[in-house]
Protein backbone atom coordinates (compact mmCIF):
# COMPACT_ATOMS: atom_id res chain seq x y z
CA UNK A 1 0.00 0.00 0.00
CA UNK A 2 1.44 3.36 -0.91
CA UNK A 3 2.14 5.93 1.58
CA UNK A 4 -0.20 9.02 1.68
CA UNK A 5 1.79 12.32 0.31
CA UNK A 6 3.76 14.29 2.82
CA UNK A 7 0.78 17.10 3.81
CA UNK A 8 1.76 20.97 4.34
CA UNK A 9 1.40 21.94 7.91
CA UNK A 10 -0.97 25.03 7.57
CA UNK A 11 -0.35 26.27 10.93
CA UNK A 12 2.02 29.26 10.98
CA UNK A 13 5.81 28.23 11.75
CA UNK A 14 7.67 28.87 14.71
CA UNK A 15 9.83 31.45 13.38
CA UNK A 16 6.79 33.34 11.62
CA UNK A 17 4.76 33.27 15.49
CA UNK A 18 8.29 34.66 16.84
CA UNK A 19 8.11 37.15 14.52
CA UNK A 20 4.78 38.26 15.08
CA UNK A 21 5.21 38.10 18.84
CA UNK A 22 8.47 40.35 18.21
CA UNK A 23 6.78 42.86 16.21
CA UNK A 24 3.84 43.09 19.04
CA UNK A 25 5.96 43.27 21.87
CA UNK A 26 8.35 45.76 20.79
CA UNK A 27 5.28 48.20 19.52
CA UNK A 28 3.77 47.61 23.12
CA UNK A 29 7.11 48.48 24.43
CA UNK A 30 7.33 51.38 22.53
CA UNK A 31 3.93 52.66 22.96
CA UNK A 32 4.13 52.15 26.65
CA UNK A 33 7.60 54.72 26.64
CA UNK A 34 6.01 57.22 24.92
CA UNK A 35 4.84 60.42 27.04
CA UNK A 36 1.74 60.41 28.36
CA UNK A 37 0.17 63.23 25.91
CA UNK A 38 1.78 61.87 22.87
CA UNK A 39 0.28 58.15 23.70
CA UNK A 40 -3.07 59.91 24.28
CA UNK A 41 -2.64 61.34 20.83
CA UNK A 42 -1.90 58.45 18.87
CA UNK A 43 -4.09 56.50 20.60
CA UNK A 44 -6.77 58.58 19.75
CA UNK A 45 -6.56 59.33 15.81
CA UNK A 46 -4.29 56.27 14.89
CA UNK A 47 -6.08 53.44 16.66
CA UNK A 48 -9.62 54.83 17.82
CA UNK A 49 -10.00 56.89 14.66
CA UNK A 50 -10.94 60.24 15.53
CA UNK A 51 -10.66 62.52 13.39
CA UNK A 52 -7.68 65.67 14.50
CA UNK A 53 -10.47 67.95 15.66
CA UNK A 54 -12.38 65.72 17.59
CA UNK A 55 -9.26 64.17 19.64
CA UNK A 56 -8.42 68.30 20.18
CA UNK A 57 -11.76 68.33 21.48
CA UNK A 58 -11.10 65.74 24.20
CA UNK A 59 -7.59 66.11 25.17
CA UNK A 60 -8.90 70.10 25.33
CA UNK A 61 -6.35 71.55 23.84
CA UNK A 62 -5.96 72.23 19.87
CA UNK A 63 -6.05 70.68 16.54
CA UNK A 64 -2.41 71.71 16.04
CA UNK A 65 -1.00 70.65 19.47
CA UNK A 66 -2.60 67.15 18.39
CA UNK A 67 -0.64 67.57 15.13
CA UNK A 68 2.65 68.66 17.35
CA UNK A 69 2.24 65.53 19.71
CA UNK A 70 1.14 63.21 16.53
CA UNK A 71 4.28 63.52 14.83
CA UNK A 72 7.03 63.46 18.04
CA UNK A 73 4.86 60.35 18.82
CA UNK A 74 5.56 58.53 15.52
CA UNK A 75 9.18 59.97 15.59
CA UNK A 76 9.69 58.68 19.03
CA UNK A 77 7.95 55.48 18.49
CA UNK A 78 10.35 55.15 15.38
CA UNK A 79 13.46 55.81 17.11
CA UNK A 80 11.86 53.48 19.98
CA UNK A 81 11.48 50.82 17.16
CA UNK A 82 14.56 50.82 15.43
CA UNK A 83 16.67 50.14 18.40
CA UNK A 84 14.65 46.97 19.15
CA UNK A 85 15.61 43.58 17.89
CA UNK A 86 13.25 44.21 14.68
CA UNK A 87 15.05 47.47 14.07
CA UNK A 88 16.30 47.47 10.62
CA UNK A 89 12.66 47.58 9.51
CA UNK A 90 12.82 50.88 11.11
CA UNK A 91 15.80 52.81 9.95
CA UNK A 92 16.09 55.86 7.82
CA UNK B 1 -10.58 73.08 -7.59
CA UNK B 2 -8.51 72.08 -4.22
CA UNK B 3 -6.78 74.80 -2.38
CA UNK B 4 -2.74 74.34 -2.83
CA UNK B 5 -1.05 72.37 -0.38
CA UNK B 6 2.93 73.35 -0.06
CA UNK B 7 5.81 70.96 0.33
CA UNK B 8 6.72 71.46 3.97
CA UNK B 9 2.98 71.41 4.99
CA UNK B 10 2.16 67.68 3.01
CA UNK B 11 5.73 66.44 4.93
CA UNK B 12 4.43 67.73 7.92
CA UNK B 13 0.53 65.92 7.76
CA UNK B 14 2.87 62.58 6.97
CA UNK B 15 5.00 63.04 9.70
CA UNK B 16 1.61 63.51 11.88
CA UNK B 17 -0.72 61.19 10.10
CA UNK B 18 1.02 58.74 8.81
CA UNK B 19 1.47 57.93 4.59
CA UNK B 20 -2.14 56.83 4.38
CA UNK B 21 -4.27 60.26 2.80
CA UNK B 22 -7.52 58.96 4.87
CA UNK B 23 -6.00 59.96 8.22
CA UNK B 24 -5.23 63.67 6.85
CA UNK B 25 -7.16 66.38 7.63
CA UNK B 26 -10.28 66.24 4.96
CA UNK B 27 -9.43 69.99 4.24
CA UNK B 28 -5.85 69.46 2.90
CA UNK B 29 -6.11 65.55 1.53
CA UNK B 30 -7.20 66.33 -2.16
CA UNK B 31 -4.35 69.00 -2.43
CA UNK B 32 -1.91 66.94 -0.69
CA UNK B 33 -2.73 64.23 -3.07
CA UNK B 34 -2.94 66.78 -6.05
CA UNK B 35 1.07 67.62 -5.25
CA UNK B 36 2.38 64.37 -4.32
CA UNK B 37 0.78 63.23 -7.65
CA UNK B 38 2.47 65.89 -9.17
CA UNK B 39 6.01 65.31 -7.55
CA UNK B 40 6.64 61.70 -6.45
CA UNK B 41 9.66 61.65 -5.79
CA UNK B 42 9.61 64.59 -3.41
CA UNK B 43 7.98 62.92 -0.58
CA UNK B 44 8.77 59.38 -1.27
CA UNK B 45 10.94 58.59 0.94
CA UNK B 46 8.50 60.41 3.92
CA UNK B 47 5.91 58.15 2.54
CA UNK B 48 8.20 54.61 3.22
CA UNK B 49 9.38 55.66 6.45
CA UNK B 50 5.75 56.43 7.58
CA UNK B 51 4.43 53.34 6.02
CA UNK B 52 6.60 51.44 8.03
CA UNK B 53 5.17 53.41 11.55
CA UNK B 54 2.20 52.79 9.98
CA UNK B 55 2.22 49.14 9.85
CA UNK B 56 3.66 48.56 13.33
CA UNK B 57 0.62 50.57 14.26
CA UNK B 58 -1.73 48.19 12.55
CA UNK B 59 0.21 45.21 14.73
CA UNK B 60 -1.36 47.43 17.52
CA UNK B 61 -4.89 44.95 17.75
CA UNK B 62 -1.89 42.02 18.54
CA UNK B 63 -0.26 43.98 21.15
CA UNK B 64 -1.48 43.69 24.53
CA UNK B 65 -2.04 47.63 25.03
CA UNK B 66 -2.28 48.07 28.55
CA UNK B 67 -5.53 47.30 29.98
CA UNK B 68 -8.20 49.94 29.63
CA UNK B 69 -5.49 52.39 28.51
CA UNK B 70 -7.89 53.93 25.31
CA UNK B 71 -11.00 54.03 27.92
CA UNK B 72 -8.88 56.21 30.83
CA UNK B 73 -8.47 58.26 28.19
CA UNK B 74 -11.82 58.88 26.84
CA UNK B 75 -13.25 58.89 29.74
CA UNK B 76 -10.84 61.56 31.68
CA UNK B 77 -11.63 63.34 28.17
CA UNK B 78 -13.00 67.36 28.72
CA UNK B 79 -15.46 66.86 25.90
CA UNK B 80 -16.57 63.58 26.60
CA UNK B 81 -18.02 64.42 30.37
CA UNK B 82 -19.27 67.75 29.24
CA UNK B 83 -21.49 67.08 26.22
CA UNK B 84 -23.33 63.54 27.16
CA UNK B 85 -24.65 63.73 23.79
CA UNK B 86 -21.14 63.13 22.13
CA UNK B 87 -20.97 60.11 23.87
CA UNK B 88 -22.18 58.07 20.86
CA UNK B 89 -19.00 59.53 19.25
CA UNK B 90 -16.52 56.34 19.70
CA UNK B 91 -18.51 54.16 18.57
CA UNK B 92 -19.71 56.06 15.78
CA UNK B 93 -16.35 56.88 14.38
CA UNK B 94 -14.53 53.47 15.50
CA UNK B 95 -17.66 51.07 13.58
CA UNK B 96 -15.73 51.80 9.96
CA UNK B 97 -12.16 51.33 11.58
CA UNK B 98 -12.96 47.91 13.05
CA UNK B 99 -12.22 46.33 9.39
CA UNK B 100 -9.21 48.25 9.27
CA UNK B 101 -8.09 47.05 12.84
CA UNK B 102 -9.18 43.44 11.83
CA UNK B 103 -7.59 43.98 8.46
CA UNK B 104 -3.93 45.26 10.33
CA UNK B 105 -4.13 42.15 12.28
CA UNK B 106 -4.71 40.32 9.58
CA UNK B 107 -1.61 42.25 7.89
CA UNK B 108 0.75 41.28 10.81
CA UNK B 109 -0.10 37.77 10.53
CA UNK B 110 0.50 37.74 6.87
CA UNK B 111 3.43 39.34 7.19
CA UNK B 112 4.72 36.98 9.89
CA UNK B 113 3.71 34.13 7.74
CA UNK B 114 5.50 35.87 4.31
CA UNK B 115 8.25 36.16 6.58
CA UNK B 116 8.19 32.53 7.54
CA UNK B 117 7.61 30.85 5.00
CA UNK B 118 10.62 32.88 2.60
CA UNK B 119 12.87 32.96 5.82
CA UNK B 120 14.19 29.64 5.21
CA UNK B 121 15.02 30.08 1.64
CA UNK B 122 17.82 32.69 2.89
CA UNK B 123 19.27 30.25 5.36
CA UNK B 124 22.61 28.73 4.42
CA UNK B 125 21.26 25.41 6.11
CA UNK B 126 18.31 23.96 7.58
CA UNK B 127 17.82 24.80 10.97
CA UNK B 128 19.18 22.65 13.73
CA UNK B 129 17.84 21.33 16.89
CA UNK B 130 19.21 23.86 18.59
CA UNK B 131 17.95 26.56 16.62
CA UNK B 132 14.18 24.78 17.03
CA UNK B 133 15.11 25.03 20.73
CA UNK B 134 15.54 28.27 20.85
CA UNK B 135 12.51 29.54 18.96
CA UNK B 136 10.27 26.97 21.35
CA UNK B 137 11.92 28.43 24.31
CA UNK B 138 10.29 31.75 23.48
CA UNK B 139 6.68 29.90 22.62
CA UNK B 140 4.39 29.35 24.96
CA UNK B 141 4.19 25.90 24.08
CA UNK B 142 7.65 24.95 25.22
CA UNK B 143 9.41 21.64 23.79
CA UNK B 144 9.03 20.23 27.28
CA UNK B 145 4.92 19.52 25.70
CA UNK B 146 6.06 18.29 22.73
CA UNK B 147 8.34 15.73 24.57
CA UNK B 148 5.62 14.60 26.43
CA UNK B 149 3.61 14.55 23.86
CA UNK B 150 6.13 12.24 21.69
CA UNK B 151 6.96 10.47 25.22
CA UNK B 152 10.37 11.28 25.20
Amino acid sequence: MAEPPDMADPAPSPMAVLDARQRSSALNKALDELPERQREAILLCTLEGYSNREAAGMMDISPEAVESLLARGRRALRDSLARGPLGKDYER
Amino acid sequence: MTNPVSDARILGLIAAYGASPVRWPEGERAGALARIEAAPDRFAAALDEARAIDLALECAPLAALPAGLVERVIAAAPLRKADPARSGARDRVFAPWRGWLAGGALACLSLGLVTGYFAPVNLPAPASDADTALVYAFLDTGLTELDQEFGQ
